[in-house]
């Protein structure tokens, strides 16, 4: 009866004394040499290591995986806990405890329910197994695998994986939910406790965290596929830069949509200046420190107070045009023909003579000609309008001119008439 | 909104967890992209967003359409300038680095990517060919690379997240610098041949990195050639 305790407790002593052997069997086969015989002959004398070809020695699948799950180190593509088998076990056993119950065996029902409990824990450490392995998957992105096509093989495998998973969580629900409902019929109450405790209300949990993982998986893949193109990219630019040394760039035609993605982030240079009014000690502080460095302030004499002007006149002033005596003695003629009895100087009309007469006494010097006169004084005349009549002599043979020797002047018509009257 | 955050995006830089992880943090706050929105509207911008979880960043507003058109077309028309140094340097970090994809969160060591270098005379004379600013051919892959990296997290494409092992950190601006590549890839068909191997081929093929490393890089190789002959 003590032989399996003591089995186990040499088996548990020999992976300790080996135990880094068994640490680098992990990572992959080893051999024989030196100190190491000793081990190697323990550990497969236990069957935890396995002799697969001369010399070179692995260790059981079995203890990796227990190992595996324990440190969550797991090989690439290794495939998720299969739950088929597991389900028909416990419905198999559902199935025995039934006819024993119905039979009346109650040590063999016992033993069933044994077993039943076993399934039970089974399938539970299975469910949990694979969450955990998918969970170090997704979190390590597939560090199992270097190469970015093997991530994103391994990826879609864990897909496929993942859906399968699902497919048979479905089918584990309806297959404990059909029993459970059995076991309420027959009379089986601690059978219905132990489903709906240890997988039912499990269920929602499990479903949720695969749920979980499969968006990640999902968008693992797609991250890995935009990873691979991202390279691709590059190095074919890289490739087209190397290639076309003399070319700049690319003369496209950008869409308004595109180059809202490919513009550069705006820059908006910003600066600020002091709030003098700010009262902040810390504010207040910088400004007067600031303050202080500036230089001296040069204070200007103030004017005095400016007075308004004093005004002295508005009247603007208006210069006399000086007048010749020309004009004078013209200006006088004019006069003595339309009023003659103001100058009392009787029909005196004409221009020679007035000039002769009054010259002088007008201040008309020598200077000017006759004929000067004449021209002048018929063309003022009759600007102040007076008729000016010349006097000329017959034209003789050949003669095409008229000369003139003197003028008289003398009101218009109507205007003689009207001062006469 | 902190007046942090705001700064920071009117500053033009691409917040993400990486490179502003406080700003970035306030604006995941429930409610907080849309009163910043509002409060961008104002000052003729809005905030906009790499993808769905990707890096905010200030856009102008729709009606400037125009003149966002006009500058993307002249960034593509100048893409060696704007944006050849940059595609140059993360394409040798991408063949240096095993593993390599380029997206914000992953980190890149000085010594790693020298160690690759040091190991493959190509990937020496592609990091020599670089005109990173500041460097001569007088320096080592060593200083070169640093100066390679520094040059990356200058422009705001890395943090730097450990500086005793000089391991730096790619932000979510490169998301932008995807996008450009993927709108050039789409309409430029001289960029539609693969640099790089059908991912999908065969399990063997892809089944190294390393296999896809030394793939590229003899195609690399072998186009570089064919360009000089």
């Amino acid at each position: 009866m003590n032989e399996a305790p003591n089995l186990i407790q040499q088996l548990l002593k020999a992976l300790a004394d080996h135990s880094d052997l068994v640490s680098e069997a992990i990572r992959g086969p080893v051999s024989t040499g030196g100190k190491r015989n000793k081990g190697v002959d323990a550990l497969i004398r236990m069957r935890a290591l396995m002799p697969v070809d001369e010399d070179t020695y692995y260790l059981n699948p079995l203890l990796r995986e227990f190992i595996g799950d324990y440190v969550v180190s797991y090989g690439a593509f290794r495939q998720l806990a299969q739950l088929d088998m597991p389900i028909r076990q416990l419905r198999l056993e559902f199935d025995n405890l039934r006819e024993f119950r119905r039979e009346g065996s109650a040590r063999d029902a016992d033993r069933a329910m044994d077993r039943l409990d076993d399934a039970v824990v089974r399938i539970g450490f299975f469910m949990d197994q694979n969450l955990q392995m998918l969970g170090a998957k997704v979190t390590t992105n597939f560090g199992d695998v270097d190469s970015v096509a093997g991530k994103i093989r391994e990826n879609k495998f864990y897909i496929e994986e993942v859906r399968r998973f699902s497919r048979q969580i479905v089918s584990l629900e309806a297959k404990v939910q059909e029993m459970e409902h059995d076991a309420v019929g027959m009379q089986m109450p601690e059978v219905r406790r132990l489903l709906n405790v240890r997988i039912l209300s499990r269920l929602a949990d499990w479903t949720a965290r695969i749920a979980d993982i499969q968006r990640v998986v999902s968008k693992n893949l797609f991250a890995l596929r935009q990873i691979a193109g991202q390279q691709r990219n590059l190095a074919n630019v890289a490739l087209w830069l190397s290639k076309n040394r003399m070319s700049d760039g690319f003369e496209l035609d950008v869409a308004p949509d595109a180059a809202a993605l490919l513009a550069a982030p705006a820059v908006l240079a910003t600066t600020w200046n002091v709030d003098v009014a700010d009262n902040d000690a810390a504010v207040a502080h910088g400004v007067l420190a600031a303050a202080k460095r500036l230089p001296p302030i040069i204070v200007a004499p103030k004017p005095g107070p400016v007075e308004s002007p004093e005004v002295i006149t508005t009247t603007q002033v208006v210069v006399e045009p000086v007048v010749e005596p020309i004009d004078d003695l013209i200006d006088a003629y004019v006069e003595n023909i339309r009023h003659p009895e103001a100058l009392r100087i009787g029909n005196l009309t004409s221009l020679l003579q007035w000039r002769e007469r009054f010259g002088e006494a007008f201040g008309l010097e020598q200077t000017i000609t006759d004929e000067e006169w004449l021209l002048y004084a018929c063309a003022q005349i009759a600007s102040a309008g007076l008729q000016v009549e010349v006097v000329a002599r017959t034209r003789g043979p050949g003669e095409y001119n008229d000369v003139f020797t003197d003028a008289h002047a003398r009101l218009p018509g109507a205007m003689a008439v009207a001062l006469n009257s | 909104m902190k007046p942090e955050t705001l700064n920071t995006l009117l500053a033009g830089h691409f917040v993400c967890q990486y490179a502003f992880p406080e700003a970035y943090e306030d604006l995941s706050e429930q409610g907080e992209p849309e009163r910043v929105d509002q409060w961008l509207q104002s000052l003729d911008r809005r905030l906009a967003r790499l993808g769905d979880d990707g890096a905010f960043f200030v856009a102008p507003m729709q009606v400037h359409t125009n003149e966002q058109v006009a500058k993307v077309k002249a960034d593509l028309a100048r893409f060696r300038d704007v944006y050849g140094l940059l595609v140059e340097m993360l394409n040798l970090v991408r063949l240096t680095k095993e593993g390599f994809r380029g997206v914000p969160g992953e980190y890149v060591q000085l010594a790693d990517i020298l160690l690759k270098v040091n190991e493959d005379t190509t990937l020496v004379g592609r990091l020599r060919e670089l005109r990173i600013p500041g460097a001569d051919s007088r320096l080592s892959n060593n200083e070169l690379l640093r100066k390679m990296l520094e040059k990356l997290r200058a422009d705001g494409y890395l943090v730097l997240s450990n500086p005793s092992t000089e391991t730096y950190q790619i932000t979510g601006k490169v998301d932008h610098l995807h996008a450009v590549m993927q709108y050039l890839v789409e309409n430029v068909p001289e960029l539609t041949d693969n640099a790089l191997p059908d991912t999908e081929l065969s399990e063997d093929e892809a089944e190294s990195s390393q296999s896809d490393l030394l793939r590229s890089t003899n195609i690399d190789r072998h186009v570089d050639q064919g360009g000089r002959g």
